[in-house]
Parts: structure tokens; C-alpha cells; sequence
């Protein structure tokens, strides 16, 4: 069952990716490649960090880490994106992703633990299968990231300069985010 | 914005609203252990985008 759930993961990313593109042209692609970066760079280090939690056996690789783990961060961000753009509260727009972010813990950590797809590691207080932490690292990691590529995309319109930052900064974030969570999650007990 | 159009634009919630759906599905039929409780908050969030497109 895991390598279906792996499947239908990969093609919902692969359909919401196709979604930015039509829908937002060239501006799109940037920001799907830049969530996918931002997924491998991050899985992969807590995988070979060990950092926060461990995956269950699966069959696709995105280099040390599952291929579900890389991309599932680009879907869901996206979708969060859509969700706050649909509602049309620009003010509010990352603080609206923040909290479908949250929403979407409820929806995942339960589920992947109940199919041994991930578990967190040992002592993670967790309520209603839904790690406490979790509640941090989803809305944090998504706000930061749209706040840096806002920022890139005012700042660095032309294409080789954006690149250029982009493929600096969003590895940082995703390392900075994953020590920076484990770091929180120590602090606070949790 | 025609409804065909309309959906295209939902498209990643409309997934999202799949994956609940079949979350369901699956923990109840191999697990006999619907999780419902916890995937609330993203079924009304996902309620209120629908709402708001409409």
C-alpha cells in the first residue's frame, strides 16, 4: 500500500505542479522548482541528520530521502497558497497559510504513523496522533519560505541573479528550519 | 470564470479534498479506525474555500 500512496502522492505534485505553470505562467515554475528545492534539501538532511523523525520502508528515492517526504512539502504549500488566494484576504495571505498548514498536520501525521510511512522519534508528545511540534514545523516552514521567495522575486527579477539566490538561500532555510525545529522541540519537551 | 475553469483553478484542494476522503477509506477498511477527529480542521478549511470560489 505504501508504494500506491508514494504513486498518488508524486501525481497529485505532478498535477498541482502543472496547475502553477498554467495558472501563473513563468512566475509559477518558479515557485513550484523553488518548493521542490526546498523539499529535497530539507528531507534529505533530517534523513542524514536523523533529526525529528524516521521513515517506514519505502520504495521511491529522492536521493537519501523518500521521494513522498521531497515533494509533499511542495504540494501542500502550494496548496495552501491556492487555499489563502481563493479567500482573498491579501493582509492576512501568510497567516492564512500558516493555519492550513496546521490543518494539513491533522490530515498527514496521523495517517503516516498509522501506516508506519514515518514516525517521530520517541518521546514527541503527540494528542489525537498529531505530534505537538508538527503544529510549529509545517506553518513555519511555509511562511518562511514564501516570505524568502517574495523577497528574492521583488529584489532579483532577472532570471540568473533569482536563480542564483534562490539556490543559496533555500538550502539554508531548510537546514536552518530542520535544526531550528529539533532545537524548539528539545527546549520545549515536546 | 466559467465553472470548468473555476474547477481547474481548485484543483489543488480538490486533490487535497480526494486524499481526505480516501485517508478515510483506507483506515477504515484495512484499519477498522476512522481518525476522523483529527482531519476536521482541514475538511472545514477546505468547506470554506469552496465557499468562497462559489
Amino acid at each position: 500500500m505504501n508504494l500506491f500512496l508514494e504513486l498518488l502522492t508524486l501525481v497529485c505534485t505532478v498535477l498541482a505542479g502543472l496547475h502553477a505553470w498554467v495558472v501563473r505562467r513563468e512566475e509559477g515554475v518558479w515557485l513550484f522548482a523553488s518548493l521542490l528545492l526546498l523539499g529535497a534539501c530539507r528531507e534529505n538532511w533530517v534523513v542524514l541528520e536523523q533529526l525529528l523523525y524516521r521513515y517506514g520502508s519505502l520504495h521511491l528515492k529522492a536521493g537519501a530521502a523518500p521521494a513522498i517526504g521531497v515533494v509533499i512539502w511542495a504540494y501542500s504549500i502550494y496548496a495552501a497558497v491556492v487555499w489563502a488566494e481563493t479567500l482573498g484576504h491579501s493582509r492576512a495571505f501568510l497567516a492564512l497559510v500558516g493555519v492550513f498548514m496546521m490543518a494539513l498536520v491533522g490530515l498527514y501525521e496521523p495517517f503516516l504513523a498509522l501506516v508506519g510511512m514515518a514516525r517521530w522519534e520517541a518521546g514527541t508528545r503527540v494528542t489525537a496522533g498529531v505530534p505537538w511540534i508538527a503544529l510549529i514545523g509545517y506553518p513555519t516552514l511555509a511562511v518562511a519560505f514564501l516570505w524568502l521567495f517574495d523577497g528574492v522575486r521583488r529584489g532579483l527579477p532577472r532570471p540568473p541573479a533569482r536563480a542564483a539566490a534562490l539556490l543559496v538561500s533555500l538550502p539554508v532555510l531548510a537546514v536552518a528550519h530542520a535544526y531550528g525545529l529539533a532545537q524548539v522541540k528539545r527546549l520545549l519537551g515536546w | 470564470v466559467n465553472s470548468e475553469s473555476r474547477a481547474f483553478r481548485l484543483l489543488p484542494l480538490l486533490l487535497l479534498a480526494f486524499l481526505v476522503l480516501l485517508g478515510l477509506g483506507i483506515e477504515g477498511v484495512r484499519f477498522h479506525r476512522l481518525l476522523w477527529l483529527p482531519k476536521l480542521p482541514i475538511a472545514v478549511l477546505l468547506l470554506l474555500g469552496a465557499r468562497a470560489a462559489r
